[in-house]
């Protein structure tokens, strides 16, 4: 449930999105991606209303959303060659590109396998390189850490981090604080459907965390002192 | 574009054929038995012109059961491997338009669609005789075809969003999420 949140994000900024479970991160994130019809509001992508001509919109777009159901009959190498032909992108520019996500993502040796039998891991790997493929404009990516190894979890850094560098924007939402206080440019905190903070890193965190100011702002309880004593008793 | 979706549904399908042998199984014995459904009731059907028309006429009743019972049976059947569920395409640039004939297309190259295809071309061979009758039962073949096949499709993807949701999961487990090691495994959870 979402009432009135209003968002922007800046071209060529690496937004994060926070909040506790059931925030409401995932559903902003479908309303502005033409995946889930809002009751009211409008979403505008660079320049285009996304519900207006949602298919316009997905074509500047690079979406991965979590629980996204892929063709997960397809082999890894199958799913992007597909996504780019149903993107109507040219077959030898496809092909290449193809290759060298699977490459940079460390999906080479299992490209051939089923999505299906893909680890969690895996699946959010070749679910990015899906949203990459086309070069869009703008990527938004829900939870693109989730289940990532570590190598892999750098390699992706790496990657939206020169994206941001030649003019494209990142959206994502992480539970992670220290992932998006060292990673992303600006920070908003949605809880309850609403926004709580929108603003850089540095002006929200002040010196502080980004976890110690998260935990403020949407005021976590301690777990008191006297709860669960039958644990570890 | 069209092409394409149908091009898509054939890899999935060859994939889920190559990757189970339950799969493969089941395919097989259904397109026998849908060979041996078309085998008898599409000559019956077809014979019926050899009757006076008042038994001719039977193929109405008879062709309207068998669009309903399609519907249906494809529900259990699709409920295995639903590939064309339009839920799959929605980060995809495609208008509704384009996915929506691209997916009907593909509809129609699955093996149940084929044998349906066939016993309503029985049917107008049943009205063969009757240069009157002819024109209506050809639309009605085109028409029972598609109500069948878009029936199906339908019913079959609103079952899915119901099943994939979570007061869905409590009734019995979605079968396009399950894992595919509890697709092929044959014992009841």
């Amino acid at each position: 449930m979402v009432h009135g949140l209003s968002l922007s994000v800046p071209r060529g900024s690496l937004f994060g999105l926070v909040g506790p479970n059931g925030a409401g991160k995932t559903t902003t994130l479908s309303m502005a991606t033409g995946l889930l019809r809002p009751d009211g509001g409008t979403a505008r992508v660079l320049g285009l209303d996304v519900w207006a001509d949602p298919a316009a919109a997905k074509a500047v777009m690079g979406v991965s959303p979590d629980g996204l159901r892929l063709f997960e009959q397809l082999s890894g190498r199958e799913l992007l060659h597909y996504v780019a032909d149903l993107r109507r992108m040219p077959v030898g520019e496809s092909r290449a590109r193809t290759e060298e996500l699977l490459a940079v993502l460390d999906l080479a040796d299992d490209a051939n396998v089923v999505v299906a039998d893909y680890s969690a891991g895996m699946v959010k790997k070749i679910s990015l390189a899906a949203a990459l493929i086309h070069a869009p404009r703008l990527l938004v990516l829900d939870e693109p850490f989730e289940a990532v190894d570590p190598v892999s979890g750098q390699a992706i850094r790496t990657i939206l981090r020169r994206y941001v560098g030649t003019g494209g924007t990142v959206v994502m939402s992480s539970h992670v604080m220290e992932l998006v206080e060292g990673l992303c440019d600006r920070v908003a905190v949605v809880a309850g459907g609403r926004v709580l903070a929108d603003d850089t890193v540095g002006a929200l965190t002040a010196g502080g965390s980004l976890h110690q100011r998260f935990l403020e702002l949407v005021g976590a309880g301690e777990v008191s002192g006297d709860g669960l004593t039958w644990l570890g008793g | 574009m069209t092409l394409l979706v149908v091009r898509l549904r054939f890899t999935m399908w060859r994939t889920a054929m190559s990757r189970s042998s339950l799969h493969l199984t089941s395919s097989v014995v259904g397109g026998l038995v849908a060979l041996g459904v078309v085998g008898v009731l599409g000559p019956a059907l077809a014979l019926l012109a050899a009757r006076p028309v008042r038994l001719t006429a039977l193929t109405v009743p008879l062709f309207a059961t068998f669009t309903l019972m399609w519907v249906v049976l494809s529900l259990v059947a699709t409920g295995v491997d639903n590939v064309l569920d339009p839920a799959r395409f929605t980060v995809l640039p495609l208008r509704p338009r384009e996915l929506a004939r691209g997916l009907l297309a593909a509809a129609y190259t699955g093996i149940p669609a084929m044998m349906f295809v066939l016993l309503a071309l029985a049917q107008v061979v049943a009205w063969a005789g009757h240069p009157a009758a002819l024109p209506a039962a050809l639309l009605a073949a085109a028409l029972g075809t598609l109500t069948a096949i878009l029936g199906s499709r339908a019913v079959t993807s609103a079952l899915a969003r119901v099943m994939g949701s979570r007061g869905g999961r409590l009734v019995g487990p979605s079968s396009s999420r399950s894992s595919p090691s509890c697709r092929s495994c044959s014992t009841s959870c």
